[in-house]
Parts: structure tokens; C-alpha cells; sequence
């Protein structure tokens, strides 16, 4: 044996090398197991897409023919096991959800991913209602699930609302907000509320049991232009997630009556705080409130949009204060750049989205603060100068405000304008390797 | 000298920059006078405090009804977040 031929003072280097291959081995099997199970998963997706697909109903009189949830079988006993046994639940409450329907019109994109993670890289592009749905299924084949892949409005909400015992509000957006506070007061469903935005989260149950609605809490909608979205004042993914979870708990305990005697209240997450979690203790409903009081004025679904001044999504919408041939195009700037012409380039965005990327030589005086450093600007472009100044931001909006600023101070005898779709349309138009957050 | 404590949530941390301050306690501070006193510290919580709701030792204050703020309490700002 080539053992016995070792100098002695070799065994402890061979019996690493031995404990480093098994390791090695070890880790193999694992990627193996991994392999198999992302082969095993991606072939269960691909029949339940059949499956998904077959079974989606959408219309308000197949909602209403959808039937009762039958009781347990022995596959969701053994599922479900760790659950049934609670001294809390018991057979009753133990198990899963029996329907669950999903309202999405929006398609799967890669900014969602870091949050929203019932969908995956592989689904990009593809309905989110559809995406959730086969998600559900891999998890828990027990649970029927019925994909809405539409936008949810006035016109549709009430017949989808009453076709559900429970309605759980994960939207972004304030005008879907009242329209779903409204719709759950009409049906009469406990709506579990759940918000999240940077590092806050917010989760109320409305309108159940005599506790309050979403008007009664706040009767009047934030102006549109003091609302922030994910999209534009970031979101920490696990924020959502907390959120999501806590709403979850909350469905579990209205579906099982448990904490049926607790009073409402809404529960404060702040990430960045020592203290968590707060909970607020809330009133009852208001006798005034509009839709919820004593003598509604409410009592159909109204223009939420109309209402609110904002749109039904989280996109951010065009901005036109400027004439557009009054501004850039993307081109016309490229070429300014590409014949040297001496200018000034200042970019507009927020210091941490200026850090993500920007354009070479470009000066950086977010919005907010522009009014501020006039004398920055003019100091960096010479007493007297004629130099023409361009400003360019994340989509074509904030610089228009930041245009008309640098004019009424007479910065520069020069031109003074903003590039049109700001740096998302340099992205699509010009430099595809400029990155996009 | 009595004090009492704002707590800001949300929009309103944005608009005071600060998770929660001090306030000089003198009789009679209700909800008018409270808006009042946050808006002349931190001029950018006027449109906030337009569409928040308070809360008082952690229970909500209907904006309709008396209450006044006592020595040593703690004042919740929270605006409604709408994002998800
Ligand atoms: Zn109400």
C-alpha cells in the first residue's frame, strides 16, 4: 500500500487531502440534489401552466359558481399536521386556504424581483397574476387558484370583491386603495391593509367587526404630487415581505376567528428604528364617515382615479411644463457631446441615484437643493459666461422644474435646456450599456 | 419645564428629518394647535399633516374631537403610505 511507503510526517497532509476530497464529494451531491430539484420543479411548472391556464375563470358568474370548499383529505392532514394540532386552531382552522384569487395586470419585471418573490428571473415578462398563480401551485397543489390578470377598476372590482370571504390589499398605488376600502364596505369583507415604502410598512384590518374603514382613518387622498412610490423613493425588499407575512397571519386569524375580540388596530413597522413594531389602537367605525357612517354617501363605486388625481398604478406619469421643442432629444444631445461644443451638464437626481451611474464630466445638484446653489452653478461656468447649460434626469420630469429655475435666475446668457426621457431614454436611444435601476 | 414627544412616521420623517423630537408642553395644546406648532418647526409637514392621522400614547385622536396634549405624552405623526 502506498500508505505504509509515507514518511510519518505525511498522514496528517494526506488525511486533509482525504477530508477535502469528501468535502468536495459532499458539495457535488449537494449541487446534484439542486439540480434535480430545480429539473423536477421547472417540469411540475410546465404541467401546471396547462393546468393554470384551463382552470382560470374571470367572470363574475363563474365566481359565482364557484363552490364550496370540501373538507380536509388525507393529503392535506398530512400537510397541514403541524398546524391542526394547535390548541388554537384544531381541524376547523388547521388547514390551508381553499381558493385564493389573485389580481394582477401587470407583467413580471426584474425591478419586482428583489421583493417580490412569488416570481422568478425565468418570469420575466409574463402576467403576474399568472406568475403568482403557478408559483401557489408548486408550494400547495390543495389550493385552487384563480387568476383576475386585469386592471382592477370600478367597473370590475365589486363582483370580483364579493366572490371572496377575505380581501388582502397588497397594491401601490392610493386610487385602488380607496376603491378597495370602498368595494369591501359595499360587500361587507374585512380588508387586510398592508402598505410598505423605503423602510416603513403600515398593516390595518378595515372594516371589520365595528372597527374603522380606510376613509375613516384618512377621509381626504394625499395630493398626487406628494405621493412617492416604490419606483421613485425605493423600497427594501424584505419591507414587503414582513408586511406581506403579517397579512397573511391576519387573513389566518379572520379565517379562523382567532383574536376575534381584540379591538382594531394598525401596526407601525419602521426598519431603521430601535422599537420595530408599534401598534396603534384605533376607534370604532365613524358615524361620518362617507362610505362607512350612518348615512353613507357612497353607496357605489366611484372614478377612484378622478378622486384621488392620481393614477391606478405605480408608474410614474410624463411630466409637460416645457414645450417639447423647447427641450433635447437625446440625439440632438449626443451630437452636442460628440462635437465638443463647451457646455454645462447637471444632473438633477438625487445624490444615491447619482451614484448608481451618470455621464462622464456631469455636475450633480439634486432638484431639491438647486435653488440653493445658484451660485455653485455660477461659479463653475465663469462671470459672464454664455455657456449653454443641459440638465438631464432619471426620466425627462425633474429636469423641466430645474429648466425654469436656472432661467428665472438668469444663471447663463447661454441656452438652458433638458434632455427629453432623461437617462432611461439615453439608455434605450443611445448608450444601451448605460445602466437602468 | 414640561416637555412632550413627536414621533414621526413615514412622509413626516421625511419632512422634519427627524424620527422624533421634543416639544415644550403648556396647557391647552389640541389638535389645531399641535398642526400649528409642527408647521412652524418644519414648514414641509403643512401638505403631510393635510392627509396624516394622530396618535396619542399609541391610541388614535379623531382630528374632529377635543383632546389636548398632556405633560410627557407621546404624539404619533402617521401619514398613510400607499406603496407595495
Ligand atoms: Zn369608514
Amino acid at each position: 500500500m502506498s500508505n505504509s511507503l509515507s514518511p510519518p510526517n505525511a498522514v496528517p497532509k494526506q488525511s486533509a487531502d482525504i477530508s477535502s476530497l469528501e468535502h468536495r464529494i459532499r458539495q457535488l451531491e449537494l449541487e446534484k440534489d439542486a439540480l434535480e430539484q430545480q429539473v423536477r420543479a421547472l417540469r411540475l411548472e410546465q404541467t401546471q401552466s396547462y393546468r393554470t391556464a384551463s382552470t382560470t375563470e374571470n367572470t363574475p358568474e363563474a365566481l359565482n359558481r364557484l363552490q364550496q370548499v370540501a373538507g380536509l383529505n388525507n393529503a392535506e392532514i398530512a400537510r397541514y399536521g403541524r398546524q391542526l394540532i394547535l390548541p388554537e386552531f384544531g381541524i376547523q382552522g388547521g388547514s390551508g386556504v381553499g381558493r385564493l384569487g389573485i389580481v394582477d395586470h401587470d407583467t413580471v419585471d426584474t425591478s419586482n424581483l428583489h421583493r417580490q418573490i412569488i416570481h422568478n428571473e425565468a418570469r420575466q415578462g409574463m402576467s403576474k397574476a399568472q406568475s403568482a398563480a403557478l408559483s401557489i401551485r408548486m408550494l400547495n397543489p390543495h389550493c385552487e387558484v384563480v387568476v383576475h390578470d386585469l386592471v382592477l377598476d370600478s367597473s370590475n372590482a365589486q363582483p370580483i370583491i364579493d366572490a371572496y370571504d377575505i380581501i388582502i390589499d397588497g397594491t401601490d398605488n392610493v386610487a385602488t386603495r380607496y376603491l378597495l376600502n370602498d368595494a369591501c364596505v359595499l360587500g361587507k369583507k374585512p380588508l387586510v391593509s398592508g402598505s410598505a415604502l423605503r423602510l416603513d410598512g403600515q398593516l390595518t384590518v378595515y372594516n371589520y367587526r365595528g372597527g374603522p374603514c380606510y376613509r375613516c382613518l384618512f377621509p381626504t387622498p394625499p395630493p398626487a404630487e406628494t405621493v412617492t412610490n416604490c419606483s421613485d423613493g425605493g423600497v427594501l425588499g424584505v419591507v414587503p415581505g414582513i408586511v406581506g407575512c403579517l397579512q397573511a397571519l391576519e387573513a389566518i386569524k379572520i379565517a379562523t376567528g382567532m383574536g376575534s375580540q381584540d379591538p382594531p388596530t394598525m401596526t407601525l413597522f419602521s426598519a431603521n428604528s430601535t422599537t420595530l413594531f408599534r401598534t396603534i389602537k384605533l376607534r370604532k367605525r365613524k358615524a361620518e364617515c362617507i362610505v362607512c357612517g350612518d348615512s353613507p354617501t357612497v353607496t357605489k363605486l366611484i372614478d377612484y382615479v378622478r378622486f384621488c388625481g392620481s393614477s391606478a398604478t405605480d408608474k410614474t406619469p410624463d411630466l409637460f411644463m416645457i414645450p417639447f421643442q423647447e427641450r433635447l432629444t437625446c440625439e440632438a444631445y449626443k451630437a452636442i457631446c460628440d462635437s465638443h461644443t463647451p457646455h454645462l451638464l447637471l444632473d438633477v437626481r438625487e445624490k444615491v441615484q447619482y451614484d448608481i451611474c451618470s455621464l462622464p464630466s456631469s455636475m450633480n445638484i439634486p432638484l431639491k437643493h438647486l435653488p440653493g446653489q445658484i451660485k455653485l452653478i455660477q461659479e463653475s461656468l465663469g462671470s459672464g459666461s454664455d455657456k449653454p447649460i443641459y440638465i438631464v434626469c432619471r426620466r425627462g420630469n425633474d429636469s423641466q422644474p430645474a429648466v425654469r429655475i436656472l432661467q428665472e435666475h438668469g444663471v447663463t446668457a447661454g441656452e438652458i435646456k433638458d434632455v427629453v426621457g432623461g437617462l432611461e431614454k439615453w439608455t434605450d436611444r443611445i448608450d444601451p450599456d448605460f445602466p437602468k435601476y | 419645564m414640561s416637555h412632550f414627544k413627536v414621533l414621526y412616521f413615514a412622509s413626516a420623517k421625511d419632512a422634519s428629518g427627524k424620527e422624533s423630537e421634543e416639544f415644550e408642553w403648556f396647557e391647552g395644546i389640541g389638535c389645531e394647535k399641535l398642526t400649528q406648532l409642527l408647521v412652524e418647526r418644519h414648514p414641509d409637514l403643512a401638505p403631510v399633516l393635510k392627509t396624516s392621522m394622530f396618535a396619542v400614547n399609541m391610541e388614535y385622536m379623531d382630528q374632529g374631537l377635543s383632546w389636548t396634549v398632556q405633560p410627557r405624552d407621546e404624539v404619533a405623526v402617521i401619514p398613510p403610505v400607499s406603496g407595495g
